[in-house]
C-alpha cells in the first residue's frame, strides 16, 4: 500500500519538470541560507514558509524539506572553509572540516562533508522507512532519566573529544556545563548568574558562543602571528575524491548514521546533540584519536553523516506520534497546519499518499543535494583563494552577522566577541576547545532532565536504574570511566 | 493551476529577495517600507505562527511587505523589551500574551507593560485540563474523585512559572478542590510528549497544542475554562458546566511601542483588525484551535488591564512576584 503510493508519488515528481525544479530551487536556497552562520535550519524554513503559502500541500513539503535536507550540508560549507558552522548541526564540522581545507583540501573536506551527508540522509530514510514504528516505541520509552543519562553519556564521551590530558578536557567541560546555566533555569524560570542585568538574562546561546570560541578565536590568533609569517595560501588541490578513500570508511558513515537516526528520533534531542555523540564516540573508537582536529576524514564523516540521519530520524516522531522530534520539525509542522492540514495521529495514519510525499521529498531532496553540491564544490573552494588579509575581514563580518541573526539580539554579539577573547587564549594556553561545546549542549540537557526525574521519584536516585534504557547507558557509563583506571591498576600490579 | 502556483511561488521569492532594498525608497505616506512583526518566541511555536499569518494578510491589505523577527530569549523579555524600545513609528509591532504580564511581575529586568500599546486583540487561549487516555478516566467526576483519594497519584506537566499552562494548573485545580504534582517543561510543545510518552498523566495546556490528539482519542479534555465550549471540542464541556466556577485563558494580542503618531496607529489598528478578521485567517487559526475574538485598541486596552489583575494575586500567593515588584 505504502510501497505503491510511494512508487506512484516519485514518478509523478520525477516526470513533472515544475517539481523538479522546486527542489532544485529549494535546495540551492537551502545551500546558501544553511551556509550563512546565523541562519539555521530552523530559521532558512520559517523565511521561506510564506512562499509555500499559494502551493498545494505536498509541493510545499517537497519544497521546505528539500531547503531542510540541503540547508544541513550547507551549515557544514561555512564550517569547512571559515570555520564558522552554519547551522547548530555542523558544529563539529569544523573541527577537522577546517584544517583539512588549510592543508590544501577544501575540495576534499567538502566532498567527505558531502557523500557522508547523502550517505548518512539515505540511511535514516530507510530507517524511517523500515523501522519508524519501532524507533518510535524506542522514542516514546525516551522520558527524563533517559534523557539524563543520555546527556551523561555524552559528557562522559567529551573525555575522549580532544587530545591532551583528561582531566584538563573534564575541567574544560565543567565550564562549559556551568555557562550552559546562565540566564533563566528551564524548570523553575529563576534567574541563574545574571547579575540581573538584561544581556545575561537571554542565557549564553550556544550558536554565538560556538562562532565565537572557534571562529572569531581563531581570527585573532592568526593576527597575533599575521605580522611574523605571511600566510601561505593553500592550494585548492584536487576537488575531487578517490572513491577508495570513501568507500574505506563505511564504518564510519553506518555508525554515524545509526546514531543520527536514533538520537534524532528522540522529540527534542535535535542534532546537535546527534553530532556531539557521533564525533565523540568516532574518536572514541579510532585506532588514531591523535589525528582528530588536525584535519582528519573521519572526524567530518562521522558527525555529517550523524546530522543527514538526524533529518530521516525527526521525521519518526512527527509522522508515528504527531509531536515534532525537533525545533525544525516543528516549523514543518507549523507549514503543515498552514495548509489546514494539522499533523497529529490520525493525519498520517489516514493518509498514506501523505507520508509518501515525505519519503519521496526526502530522497528526491537528498539526491539533488548531491548534485547541486557537486557542482557548487569547486566554486566554494575559491573561497581559499581569497587573501587572508581579506578572508579574516569577511569572517569577522559573519561572525557578528551570525551571532546576531539567531535571536536578532544585539547582546548575542557581544558575547560572541568574549568567547572569541576565551577562544583565543585557550588556544594561546594550549587548552581544547571542544570540551566546552560538549558541555554547553549536553549541561543544559543533564540538569533539566535530571531535576525533573528526581521530582518525578521524590528525590530517589534509583529511579535511574530501575529504566532499562537508563540503566544500561549509566553501567556503560561507569564502564568507560573505570576502564583506564583498571588497566592503570593492572599495570601497577604486574609491576610489582 | 501548478504553472499558476509556480508563477506565485516565484513572485513571492523575488518579493523576498527585495525586501532590503524597499527601505531606499522611503517617503512620507504609511505604509512606506517593510512592517516588523517581533515574535518573542522561537520560529515554529504558536505566537510564531499567529505572526506570520497575521503579518501574510496584513502585507495584502497594508500593501507593503510584512517581515516576522523572532527575537527570543529571557522567557519572552527580550523581544518584548525590543518592541517597547522600538521607535514608535508603526513599523515595529509586535505578538504577546499571558507570559508578558507575568514577567513584569517576576522579573525586575522584564520591561513593564506600560511601555507597550495595544493595537489589537486577536483571541482567547482558555485554559483546560487534559488526561491520558490510557490512564482510564475519561470524566471529571471521575478525575477529581481519584485526586481527592491520592492528590500524588497523577502528576500534571505544566510551564515554568509565569507561562499560561502554569498560571491554569494553579487556578484550576483550587476551583476543584484538589491539589496537584506540577512538573515543569519547557514548553507546551515538550509538555505534549511528556503526556503522550507517560511521563506525565495530565496537562493544563490551551487547546491547539494538543487538538489532534483530543481528536484521535489518544488525550481526554476533561474541562475548558471558558465561559463557552471550545469550537473545535464542541462534546468537551466547559468547568462552568460541570459546577466548577472557574474561567481562565491566555491571550494573544498585537502591541506597539508607546507614542505611535494617532494616524499611523489607526491605520495600523483598522489593518490589523481586517487581517485577524480576513478569511484566510480565520480558516487556518480555526484549523488550529485558536478562539478568535477581534477587538479594537480600547478593548485590547481593558483585557490587558484585566489580564494584570488576574495574574497578580496568583503570583504573590505563590511568593513569585519579586520584591520591588510588589504592590502595596
Amino acid at each position: 500500500m505504502l510501497l505503491t503510493s510511494f512508487i506512484d508519488v516519485l514518478l509523478g515528481y520525477l516526470s513533472s519538470p515544475m517539481m523538479l525544479g522546486l527542489v532544485v530551487l529549494g535546495t540551492v536556497l537551502g545551500l546558501v541560507l544553511g551556509a550563512i552562520p546565523g541562519i539555521s535550519s530552523t530559521m532558512a524554513l520559517a523565511i521561506l514558509m510564506p512562499v509555500t503559502f499559494t502551493m498545494e500541500p505536498g509541493v510545499a513539503m517537497l519544497f521546505l524539506i528539500s531547503v531542510f535536507m540541503s540547508s544541513v550540508y550547507g551549515g557544514s560549507i561555512s564550517a569547512i572553509l571559515m570555520k564558522l558552522p552554519g547551522t547548530p548541526a555542523s558544529i563539529f564540522t569544523q573541527i577537522d572540516g577546517y584544517p583539512m581545507a588549510q592543508q590544501g583540501r577544501a575540495g576534499h573536506a567538502l566532498n567527505f562533508a558531502l557523500v557522508s551527508s547523502t550517505i548518512g540522509g539515505m540511511i535514516g530514510l530507510a530507517m524511517l522507512v523500515l523501522l519508524a514504528p519501532v524507533l518510535a516505541e524506542f522514542a516514546t520509552n525516551f522520558r527524563s532519566p533517559e534523557f539524563a543519562a543520555v546527556a551523561l553519556f555524552g559528557i562522559v564521551m567529551l573525555s575522549f573529544s580532544s587530545n591532551g590530558s583528561t582531566l584538563v578536557a573534564s575541567v574544560v567541560g565543567f565550564i562549559g556545563v556551568i555557562l550552559g546555566m546562565v540566564g533563566f533555569d528551564a524548570l523553575t524560570d529563576a534567574q541563574r548568574m545574571t547579575l540581573n542585568t538584561p544581556m545575561l538574562q537571554s542565557g549564553l546561546n550556544l550558536v554565538p558562543m560556538i562562532i565565537g570560541l572557534f571562529g572569531l578565536g581563531e581570527i585573532l590568533q592568526n593576527l597575533v602571528g599575521f605580522a611574523q609569517t605571511p600566510k601561505v595560501r593553500p592550494q585548492i588541490g584536487k576537488v575531487m575524491l578517490p572513491l577508495n578513500e570513501l568507500t574505506s570508511r563505511w564504518k564510519v558513515m553506518l555508525r554515524g548514521s545509526v546514531i543520527g537516526t536514533f538520537i534524532g528520533a528522540i522529540p527534542a534531542a535535535g542534532s546537535a546533540v546527534a553530532v556531539s555523540i557521533a564525533y565523540a564516540q568516532e574518536r572514541r573508537l579510532s585506532k588514531t584519536p591523535e589525528k582528530f582536529g588536525t584535519g582528519h576524514a573521519d572526524g567530518i564523516v562521522a558527525p555529517e553523516a550523524a546530522n543527514s540521519a538526524s533529518v530521516g530520524g525527526s521525521l519518526i516522531p512527527l509522522i508515528a506520534l504527531g509531536v515534532p522530534g525537533d525545533t525544525i520539525t516543528a516549523v514543518l509542522m507549523g507549514a503543515l497546519m498552514l495548509h489546514g492540514l494539522t499533523p497529529g495521529p490520525l493525519l498520517f495514519a489516514n493518509n498514506p499518499t501523505f507520508v509518501a510525499w515525505i519519503y519521496v521529498s526526502v530522497l528526491l531532496a537528498l539526491i539533488a543535494t548531491l548534485v547541486v553540491g557537486l557542482g557548487m564544490i569547486r566554486a566554494a573552494v575559491l573561497v581559499t583563494r581569497i587573501p587572508p588579509q581579506l578572508m579574516y575581514v569577511f569572517i569577522a563580518v559573519f561572525c557578528v552577522i551570525g551571532a546576531f541573526a539567531i535571536r536578532n539580539d544585539m547582546n548575542d554579539v557581544y558575547v560572541m566577541i568574549a568567547f572569541g577573547v576565551v577562544g583565543f587564549v585557550f588556544s594561546r594556553l594550549s587548552l581544547p576547545v571542544t570540551p566546552m561545546a560538549f558541555g554547553l549542549i549536553l549541561g543544559p540537557i543533564l540538569e533539566e532532565n535530571l531535576r525533573r526525574s528526581l521530582m518525578i521519584s521524590r528525590g530517589s536516585w534509583s529511579i535511574f536504574l530501575e529504566r532499562p534504557i537508563s540503566a544500561v547507558l549509566i553501567v556503560i557509563c561507569v564502564t568507560l570511566v573505570s576502564i583506564p583506571l583498571l588497566k592503570w591498576s593492572w599495570v601497577k600490579l604486574r609491576a610489582l | 493551476m501548478k504553472k499558476r502556483n509556480l508563477f506565485t511561488s516565484a513572485l513571492c521569492l523575488a518579493t523576498f529577495a527585495a525586501l532590503p532594498f524597499q527601505a531606499a525608497f522611503a517617503d512620507d505616506a504609511y505604509p512606506s517600507k517593510p512592517i516588523h512583526i517581533t515574535v518573542v518566541w522561537p520560529a515554529g511555536g504558536g505566537h510564531d505562527l499567529v505572526g506570520r499569518l497575521i503579518g501574510h494578510e496584513l502585507s495584502t491589505i497594508m500593501d507593503t511587505a510584512v517581515v516576522v523577527d523572532n527575537v527570543t530569549g529571557a522567557g519572552g523579555s527580550t523581544g518584548i523589551r525590543h518592541i517597547a524600545k522600538a521607535d514608535p513609528d508603526g513599523y515595529t509591532i509586535g505578538v504577546m500574551g499571558l507570559h508578558a504580564v507575568s514577567q513584569s511581575y517576576m522579573n525586575t529586568s522584564a520591561p513593564q507593560l506600560d511601555g507597550l500599546d495595544p493595537l489589537a486583540y486577536v483571541s482567547d487561549e482558555p485554559g483546560a485540563l487534559q488526561i491520558s487516555a490510557d490512564t482510564g478516566i475519561d470524566t471529571l467526576e471521575a478525575y477529581v474523585a481519584a485526586m481527592k483519594e491520592d492528590p500524588m497519584g497523577l502528576m500534571n506537566g505544566n510551564d515554568p512559572q509565569g507561562g499560561n499552562s502554569f498560571v491554569f494548573a494553579e487556578v484550576i485545580p483550587q476551583a476543584l478542590g484538589t491539589d496537584m504534582m506540577r512538573l515543569p517543561y519547557p514548553g507546551h510543545a515538550p509538555t505534549v510528549t511528556a503526556l503522550l510518552t507517560g511521563e506525565v498523566q495530565t496537562a493544563t495546556l490551551p487547546i491547539p497544542p494538543i487538538l489532534e490528539h483530543a481528536l484521535a482519542g489518544t488525550i481526554n479534555v476533561l474541562g475548558v475554562a471558558s465561559e463557552t465550549r471550545h469550537p473545535q471540542l464542541p462534546d468537551v464541556p466547559t468547568f462552568k458546566e460541570q459546577g466548577y466556577d472557574v474561567v481562565v485563558n491566555d491571550f494573544v494580542m498585537m502591541v506597539a511601542p508607546v507614542g505611535i503618531p494617532t494616524d499611523i496607529r489607526a491605520k495600523l489598528e483598522s489593518g490589523l483588525l481586517a487581517a485577524v478578521n480576513s478569511e484566510g485567517f480565520v480558516a487556518a487559526a480555526k484549523k488550529s484551535g485558536m478562539v478568535l475574538r477581534p477587538l479594537g485598541a480600547t478593548d485590547a486596552a481593558a483585557e490587558l488591564a484585566m489580564q494584570q489583575e488576574l495574574v497578580y494575586p496568583l503570583l504573590e500567593n505563590a511568593g513569585l512576584v519579586a520584591p520591588e515588584l510588589k504592590r502595596d
